[in-house]
């Protein structure tokens, strides 16, 4: 969030509704309404006292109305942009003309009334639609009572109890009498499958969340006991099961598959009743009932739709195509996250960037066409070659510091510190006209070395480093004291300890600066092309989009042929033709001037670091060594064969090869009785994962059979049927359609045994309590899915892999097709086994990725980066060892091993710096000696009165 | 927006990551009048550089184990893992660390040192944390459970006090005596009573003192 509000290209438009869209593809006209905030936000300091001062109270809707907030407002600390602003709903002024408290309180002047809505036209060429999901229809909660009884409470509202900066600083209590709840109930489903209230789709995410936030309950109050209700476990995910199964485990809460009916109160308690597995009707008592509610369309869907002009689906959200999942009805229009369909986090995150990848495949000629690059004058090496010449400018922040701390003080205390040339207060040293005035104080007295003690770096670092540069001194030539953040605003109740402290922390920040050296920025030049290494589905579409973006692609596949695993699948389920789609890939990919394919072929060895990569592809006896900037690893995955059972290819056989024999069809006839087995091997039997496709290839071959040949007996034996999001329709279908599905628990699962050649299946079943056999013409069994084996390329591109095989994302949630290593991104199977459609828009998210370095001509490296003095360097190699971004190697400098930073790559976390034997490595901004010398700045040498005191590091 | 107050009695020093604190920024700390230090980094697992913050919990062995060595009250040094969304628990913790502060006293009191022997033994800290074979041994345990993907506190401590603990007690040894025999011969008893050492541990030290 912070980095969209920093980057000069992405203009952020809040309280802002799109009011018409003309044109097309390439060349939109969007008409907007900008609303006003009534508060200039290049004048807000977010200094908050305009809400200190409002008397309006307001119910905050960020915190699920359970909290008061004012009129004026921000949401929370870390909004973008960190503004605040005015609800014109509620506010005195707006309304009824009185009031104007916040005026008179606003040190920047800042408010201002006569703010009237705007409207503006944008001209763009794509447009990305982002709404995100809207709340379930109240009738899915009233249900469970919820308005009726205050303890009845809905997850959402439960979330910002059980956050720390939420209304509650993160106590959960109940409603009704404000105590903690000792006994707790989760309902699943509400408001998701659930045809009653129009909602038959599953949400996917509510089992995940529901258990995430038990699991938070528990850390804060581990006497808690918690229930949770499900339907079905549906934590199909990357990873899901086991962090589920873990948190079961771990905090012991108590799992039972029942769907709630009836709530009742009795003696302040909530009354459950709900009907066991067995059959048995049961009745608990509880202090709270959370319902884990679902995600739906928006609100506003049908406006949306209007407005865009883009289809909805049968469930109000925007329609997409199940080989085009990103992309909207209309050409040039694109959808991600909730509003195409409700999905968790880092599945939102993959469309995100498949959306980037998709627009920038549309505009790829107009590339830098109307991007914002800031140039700044040279630098004056002799200014910042002398001795340190230092200023200090002591902000005010308004009343924000000024009213705690001394500053006045702490200006003078700092005249006299070593190195201190110049020490000016400031009212507000981040407004422009300061700003200003910094640049000509630093001409004026020579500074080359400023202390601000103002705010945190977070915010305001990149702004002072901005007007160094702009006189020409180094960024890095700035060091911040945070006396407001950290000093006046959380010591407010005692002045005379908040000044001592600010005092300090200047001297501190003084000592620090006269040791800082500067940072260089540096760009790394990109060779303008892709090594893609895999030739299935998602190799295959990476390739084309990267390519039509407008790079070079090298697309490497060890088969004979393209097309990877999609080569088996005959039919989807929403009933595309895959082979069609496949085949039209293919060509597409051949035809393409762009990309150079290689099948047959094998990666010998991979080189170098994002932007600079070289590889020697091997190709039978020839080979060819090719550079490029970027690798996307899609090397795919396996069918599993589980061995505990008799796979025999004829009456016992996978989904895919039943899929096989039905595209055959039904001329070999259709046996009668059919018995598909879920999760065989997988889920903690042979492989410990869930392998997320399975439960839907089943309901789609099970309805084929239907209709291949309706009189055909099938049965499902599952654990849980994972039919999540819009799947859960077909599961719907399938049950309509008389297939039968028979729930087996995890410790007994069923056992086939071939008798006169027939397959005997024996299993457990739940609501009679015990076991039955099945005797049927064929049994399908749903295998897993296993990553291929990659060791050589894994290895060298040092990617760490999952326990499972599968290649690990650097972040599960934020950046989900990158990779730790750095211009190395990985989508599809490869990643973890996941759906056509997912791996689809996966493919797309990894070029869009990947496009990013290949896109410029240099990649500028972040200028905190570690350096090695190779004198020092004794070649030991533990920095190289410990870097956890493999960003040191070892090289040989005249027959000696040294290290050597590839700052690329280098995230100047600083691991190295703390762990060289020799202090040989540093990183810039936090070297030794600037440390060392603000750790000591912290002895007082005035002795001062000597009084309790602590350094912490942060 | 919520603003807790806590104890205005820290002075706070930033890094990029918990993996950038040196054992030696710890002991400069304490050297130059600190009486306590607290390191806090991203909830562990959750670290932006991946792993700096497991890395800094073999850092924390290693100070606490040096602490112990020179006598300091190790609850002097406390890590400390927040994410940026708790800042409740941030303020908890400080506040915690502060009122157990203040219940320690200043450096050296609890401890029954002078500001004499506080100087003297934080400055040979200090040098044990700048020597080569320290440092390579530590560097090496931060090698090893990287690889072993182990950074259990278990292991933590096991590693350390089989591959770090004895290098840092005959560095203390060493350098201490080093100093302490700065002007003149001094007795045997002399050195077990600054150092803290058994007999049998000073007397290799001295005899490697002597060859040299």
């Amino acid at each position: 969030m912070v980095e969209a509000g920093r980057s000069p290209n992405i203009e952020i438009l809040t309280l802002t509704e799109v009011l018409e869209v003309e044109g097309g593809a390439g060349d939109f006209r969007v008409t907007i309404r900008k609303n006003p905030r009534y508060i200039d936000p290049d004048k807000c300091t977010a200094c908050g006292e305009c809400m200190k001062y409002c008397p309006r109270l307001a119910v905050d809707t960020y915190n699920a109305n359970l909290n008061f907030t004012r009129a004026a407002r921000i949401d929370f600390p870390q909004a973008v942009p960190t503004k605040y602003y005015i609800n014109p709903e509620v506010c005195l002024r707006l309304n009824y003309e009185t009031c104007q408290l916040c005026v008179n309180v606003c040190g920047p002047k800042a408010i201002n009334f006569d703010q009237k809505p705007e409207i503006k036209t944008l001209e763009v060429g794509a447009i990305i639609l982002a709404t995100g999901f809207g709340s379930v229809p109240l009738k899915a909660l009233e249900k469970f009572c919820y308005g009726k009884y205050s303890d009845v409470v809905h997850s959402i509202e439960m979330e910002r109890l059980t956050c720390v900066s939420g209304p509650t600083e993160g106590e959960v209590i109940r409603p009704s009498d404000f105590r903690h709840p000792k006994k707790i109930a989760y309902i699943q489903c509400v408001g998701s499958r659930d045809l009653s209230c129009n909602q038959p789709y599953c949400s996917s995410v509510c089992c995940m969340y529901a258990v995430k936030q038990a699991s938070v309950i528990k850390e804060h109050k581990p006497e808690v006991e918690i229930t949770l209700f499900f339907m079905d476990i549906r934590t199909q995910g990357k990873g899901f099961d086991e962090s589920f199964k873990n948190a079961v485990e771990r905090y012991g809460f108590r799992i039972i598959r029942a769907r709630p009916g009836k709530v009742d109160r009795v003696n302040g308690k909530l009354a459950l009743n709900y009907v066991d597995e067995d059959g048995s009707v049961r009745r608990e008592y509880f202090d709270l009932i959370v319902l884990s509610v679902g995600l739906s369309a928006p609100e506003d869907a049908e406006k949306l739709s209007k407005v865009f002009g883009i289809k909805l689906n049968e469930f109000r959200f925007a329609k997409t195509n199940y080989l085009s999942p990103i992309e909207t009805s209309r050409p040039g229009i694109y959808v991600v996250g909730a509003f195409q369909g409700p999905k968790d986090i880092p599945e939102s995150v993959i469309q995100g960037s498949g959306a980037a990848a998709l627009a920038s495949e549309l505009l790829h000629e107009g590339r830098w066409t109307s991007t914002v690059i800031k140039k700044y004058s040279p630098e004056d090496i002799e200014l910042m070659s002398g001795e340190p010449r230092i200023g200090v400018f002591v902000c005010h922040c308004g009343v924000n510091i000024a009213g705690v701390v001394d500053v006045k003080d702490v200006r003078d205390y700092v005249k006299n510190l070593p190195g201190v040339v110049l020490s000016e207060d400031v009212l507000f040293a981040c407004s422009q006209d300061s700003l200003e005035q910094l640049k000509e104080k630093i001409k004026k007295y020579k500074l080359n070395r400023i202390v601000i003690a103002s705010c945190s770096p977070r915010t305001h670092e990149s702004l002072f480093q901005d007007t160094l540069r702009e006189v020409g001194l180094n960024l890095a030539f700035i060091e911040m004291a945070n006396i407001r953040d950290q000093c006046a605003w959380v010591h407010s109740d005692d002045p005379i300890k908040a000044t001592e402290k600010a005092k300090d922390l200047v001297r501190m920040a003084v000592a620090k600066a006269r040791k800082l050296t500067p940072l260089e920025l540096q760009g790394v030049k990109v060779t303008p092309s892709a090594l893609v290494i895999g030739g299935g589905v998602a190799g295959l579409l990476s390739a084309f989009s990267i390519a039509e973006q407008g790079f070079e692609v090298y697309l490497v596949e060890k088969e004979k042929e393209l097309g990877g695993n999609l080569r088996r699948l005959k039919f989807l389920i929403t009933g595309e033709d895959p082979q069609l789609f496949l085949k039209d890939l293919i060509n597409k990919v051949k035809n393409h001037p762009k990309i150079k394919i290689y099948t047959e072929a094998v990666i010998e060895n991979i080189s170098g670091y994002v932007g600079n990569y070289t590889s020697t592809i091997r190709r039978g006896e020839a080979s060819e060594i090719i550079n490029h900037g970027v690798v996307v690893v899609a090397t795919g995955g396996k069918e599993y064969r589980p061995s505990k059972y008799p796979l025999d290819g004829k009456n016992v056989i996978t989904q895919l090869e039943l899929e096989e024999r039905l595209d055959k069809g039904a001329k070999r006839g259709v046996p009668k009785k059919i018995a598909m087995i879920q999760c065989a091997g997988s889920r903690g039997e042979e492989l410990k994962y869930c392998s997320k496709v399975c439960c839907v290839q089943a309901l789609k071959n099970a309805l084929k059979i239907k209709e291949l040949s309706p009189e055909t007996e099938v049965y499902v034996l599952y654990m849980d049927m994972r039919a999540y999001g819009f799947y859960e329709k077909y599961y719907l279908e399938a049950r309509k359609k008389g297939i039968h599905f028979i729930r087996f628990p995890e410790d007994k699962r069923p056992i086939i045994e071939i008798q006169n050649k027939k397959p005997v299946i024996k299993f457990w079943d739940i609501l009679l309590q015990e076991e039955l056999e099945l005797k049927v013409d064929l049994c399908v069994l749903s295998v897993g899915i296993v990553a291929e084996d990659v060791r050589e390329i894994v290895n060298m591109l040092k990617l760490p892999t999952t326990e499972d095989g599968f290649i690990m994302e650097a972040h599960i949630k934020l950046r989900p097709v990158e990779t730790v290593t750095d211009g190395v991104f990985v989508v599809g199977l490869a990643n973890g086994p996941q759906p056509l459609t997912e791996v689809l828009a996966q493919a797309r998210a990894g070029a869009g990725k990947a496009a990013i370095p290949l896109a410029k001509e240099f990649i500028e490296v972040p200028p905190i980066v570690a350096s090695v003095d190779e004198v020092k360097c004794i070649g030991c190699s533990i920095c190289a060892e410990i870097c956890p971004f493999s960003a040191i190697e070892m090289v040989k400098v005249e027959k000696r091993k040294k290290a050597q930073v590839i700052k690329a790559a280098c995230k100047g976390c600083g691991i190295c710096a703390s762990h060289c034997p020799v202090f040989a490595i540093d990183v810039g901004g936090f070297t030794l000696d600037a440390i060392l010398e603000q750790v000591r700045g912290f002895r007082k040498e005035d002795q001062e009165i000597k009084e309790e005191k602590k350094v912490s590091e942060i | 927006m919520a603003r807790y107050n806590y104890p205005p009695f820290h002075r706070v020093i930033r890094v990029m990551c918990s993996g950038r604190v040196d054992p030696l920024f710890i002991f400069e700390a304490f050297f130059n009048e600190a009486d306590a230090v607290m390191v806090g980094g991203c909830k562990l697992g959750e670290c932006k550089y991946s792993e700096g913050n497991f890395q800094a919990l073999i850092m924390g062995e290693m100070v606490w184990s040096l602490m112990r060595l020179i006598g300091l009250n190790t609850e002097r040094f406390k890590l400390e893992w927040v994410s940026t969304a708790e800042p409740v628990k941030l303020v908890e913790d400080m506040k915690a660390f502060m009122l157990r502060v203040r219940e320690l006293g200043a450096l050296g009191g609890i401890e029954g040192k002078t500001k004499k022997d506080l100087e003297f033994c934080l400055q040979s800290a200090i040098s044990v944390c700048k020597n080569i074979q320290v440092r390579t041994a530590f560097g090496n345990i931060a090698k090893e459970l990287k690889k072993m993907k182990d950074f259990s506190l278990e292991t933590i401590s096991k590693k350390v006090g089989e591959k770090l603990l004895p290098l840092l007690k005959s560095k203390l040894y060493e350098v201490e005596i080093k100093t302490l025999i700065q002007d003149g011969p001094k007795s045997l008893d002399f050195l077990v009573e600054k150092t803290g050492a058994k007999p049998e541990e000073l007397s290799a030290i001295l005899n490697k003192i002597m060859k040299t």
